[in-house]
């Protein structure tokens, strides 16, 4: 009976060399299983929640990282920080296509951070703005003055805000 | 991680289950009975961190965790009355694999830990959590409320919020106990319901063909990933797939205990999408079918419809009509979400040629999301239409499903134009698959494979008899 069995076996092995030929099975197996920006062996070194977000998110984690740093060091305090969110296409516009910014909602998921879009009915209250600086870098700058807040939304204004 | 936590949640889910079995009654399969009372004990859970704030109370680590004690203890009760007819599993009970299923093994069991890893490593990105269960869940443990000052933000751009609390809940439960990204109750979900889903396939098929079969339904990369990408509609294609399962063996062998079952299953399905309701409602002619068939008074049938209605509607009632309407500061009307135009039917026959063209049977699309599964199954069941012509009562049920879920997701569609085809109704298109391997299991011509298969393995000469054998008649004989 073990004959069989192990003629049983050959053919499993043989199936499953035929099933992960077949292309589309190949390019999950390459793409999705043994990726290799999703290697194991570095994982494993990641082990606390921030080294992992870090992972996950990568420019946009930076970016929200740099902007709580800065909101705890600066000299200009405000009471309840509002960052005024450009639209994704304005940056892009102007050579910032490394990252893409979130919506108000998930901006705040990951900064504990209350942000606006050009078109949020707070947006007046703005009182923190993210620019470009330069190839794929921003800037995250106070907002001192209403005037100051109207260039921002001047300049942002022929670009909706978009995911 | 917390050990400790995972450890004393999975045995309050467990013990949960296990006590919802026992009050209704319902016996199965050792293993078959764990993997559920997992996964029963787990959705029961998610209505905790609910109905505290429903309750309008603090969502503390001792509130939630107080609930979770009091929820185990009540759904003990049941079982531990009946401790003397408690069976523990014996040698007879292991059922150790064939030296074939070993290849198979290893790879399911290697999938089964990279979809675990990653359920623990990554946190959440998908959109629909980051704007909706997620956030609300990280925020409520910092400010002990799901409705938190996440509604203070600008939330122009999103409806997640609008979701029912399943997620939520749940994220608050493992993020508490567990891990920060909480996220692993997923993995609790999956890897029982694969368990299930295999045993399911081996009991009837030659285990080869079953673990091929198997193979086919891992190897969808769209299913797959959503394993360990956190959203709704992995959790909903399994409370879907196990309502209609009892359902069916509440046709089998009209067992009530199994009817209620499948409508506790059927509500949870609600509970986390709450459009399922609709499909629910495409299942009552299936019920109604089989119980005039089965010559039981109309008044019977009546309630049962009314009952595998009511309570799923109860728990959508509860969503949308207590909590979104009354719990969340932001005015949402859901009539304004349906079709303004109802009697253009042209949206519902183009979606429903859309599933096929655009999604399931497109050459680019399609065979990215799910390879070559819906090839094999349309394979099969011609095969089947052409040379066995016989359907078992169970293969009925799931062709019905499978139906079922492919006019329902155009129906959706065309009721809620929201629900678009490339997300909506292609992660909703999940429902479809396991509905297909149970399917399999009744198969025609995998079953002849199988005798063929299973008397050349043992030796046996004549196969002709073995090989149109009928089904048994009880497929998960009753084991205390």
């Amino acid at each position: 009976m073990t004959y069989k069995k192990i003629i049983l076996l050959a053919i499993a092995v043989f199936g499953l060399l035929i099933f992960f030929k077949a292309e589309p099975y190949q390019n999950w197996i390459d793409r999705f299983i043994l990726n290799p920006n999703t290697v194991l062996s570095e994982q494993f070194t990641r082990k606390t929640y921030e080294e992992r977000k870090e992972y996950r998110f990568g420019n946009l984690y930076m970016l929200v990282d740099y902007i709580k740093k800065n909101l705890d060091t600066t000299s200009f305090k405000t009471k309840e920080p509002l960052i005024l969110l450009p639209p994704n296409d304005y940056l892009k516009s102007v050579g910032v296509d490394a990252f893409s910014l979130p919506e108000p909602s998930i901006f705040y998921y990951h900064s504990g951070v209350k942000a606006v879009w050009t078109t949020s009915p707070n947006v007046e209250q703005a009182n923190w703005v993210i620019i470009p600086a330069g190839a794929n870098n921003v800037a995250f700058i106070p907002i001192r003055s209403k005037e100051e807040l109207h260039q921002h939304l001047q300049t942002f204004s022929n670009f909706k805000p978009t995911l | 991680m917390s050990f400790i936590g995972l450890f004393t949640l999975l045995l309050a889910h467990f013990i949960t289950g296990r006590g919802l079995l026992q009050l209704l009654q319902v016996k199965v399969r050792l293993l078959f009975m764990v993997c559920l009372s997992f996964i029963s004990g787990t959705a029961i859970a998610s209505f905790i961190p609910f109905f505290l704030e429903l309750a309008h109370q603090d969502i503390t680590p001792i509130s939630v965790g107080a609930g979770l004690a009091v929820v185990t203890v009540l759904f003990s009760i049941p079982w531990l009355l009946k401790f003397k007819q408690w069976r523990y599993p014996t040698m007879a009970d292991v059922n150790l694999p064939e030296i074939y299923e070993w290849p198979f093994f290893a790879i399911f069991g290697y999938l089964i830990f990279l979809s675990v890893w990653r359920c623990y490593f990554y946190p959440p990105n998908a959109r629909d959590m980051l704007s909706g269960p997620e956030v609300m869940a990280e925020l409520a443990l910092k400010e002990k409320h799901i409705i938190n000052s996440l509604f203070t933000v600008d939330l122009q751009s999103t409806n997640n919020y609008l979701k029912p609390p399943f997620i939520t809940s749940l994220q608050i439960i493992y993020k508490m106990f567990v891990q920060p990204v909480g996220q692993l109750w997923l993995s609790v979900f999956f890897v029982n319901f694969i368990v299930i889903l295999f045993a399911l396939l081996r009991e009837r098929l030659h285990k080869l063909v079953a673990c091929f079969a198997l193979l086919f339904f891992f190897a969808m990369p769209e299913v797959f990933g959503y394993t360990y990408l956190m959203l709704f509609d992995y959790s909903n294609m399994i409370f879907l797939f196990l309502g209609m399962y009892f359902l069916h063996q509440f046709f089998e062998e009209k067992l009530n205990s199994h009817f209620y079952l499948s409508v506790f299953l059927f509500t949870i399905a609600t509970y986390i999408r709450t459009e399922t309701l609709i499909l629910i409602g495409f299942t009552t002619p299936l019920l109604i079918f089989n119980m005039y068939k089965d010559k039981i008074a109309l008044p019977k049938i009546a309630l049962n419809t009314v009952v595998m209605m009511a309570i799923p509607a109860i728990v959508y009632f509860l969503c949308m009509n207590v909590f979104v309407k009354h719990y969340i500061p932001i005015k949402y009307d859901v009539s304004n979400d349906i079709n303004k135009n109802l009697g253009d039917l042209s949206p519902f026959f183009t979606r429903l040629s859309e599933i096929s063209t655009k999604l399931l049977f497109d050459p680019k699309v399609g065979v990215i999301y799910y390879c070559y599964f819906p090839q094999l199954f349309i394979l099969v069941a011609a095969i089947d239409a052409i040379a066995f012509r016989k359907y078992s009562k169970e293969a009925v049920t799931a062709l019905y499903g499978i139906g079922m879920v492919y006019v329902g997701l155009a129906f959706i569609g065309y009721l809620l134009p929201l629900a678009d085809l490339m997300h909506t109704t292609k992660r909703g298109l999940f429902k479809l698959f396991p509905m297909v391997m149970l399917y399999y299991r009744n198969s025609g011509v995998l079953l002849y494979i199988s005798a063929k298969l299973t008397d050349w393995e043992e030796g046996k000469s004549d196969t002709s008899k073995t090989a149109t054998k009928p089904l048994p008649k009880k497929p998960m004989p009753a084991k205390a």
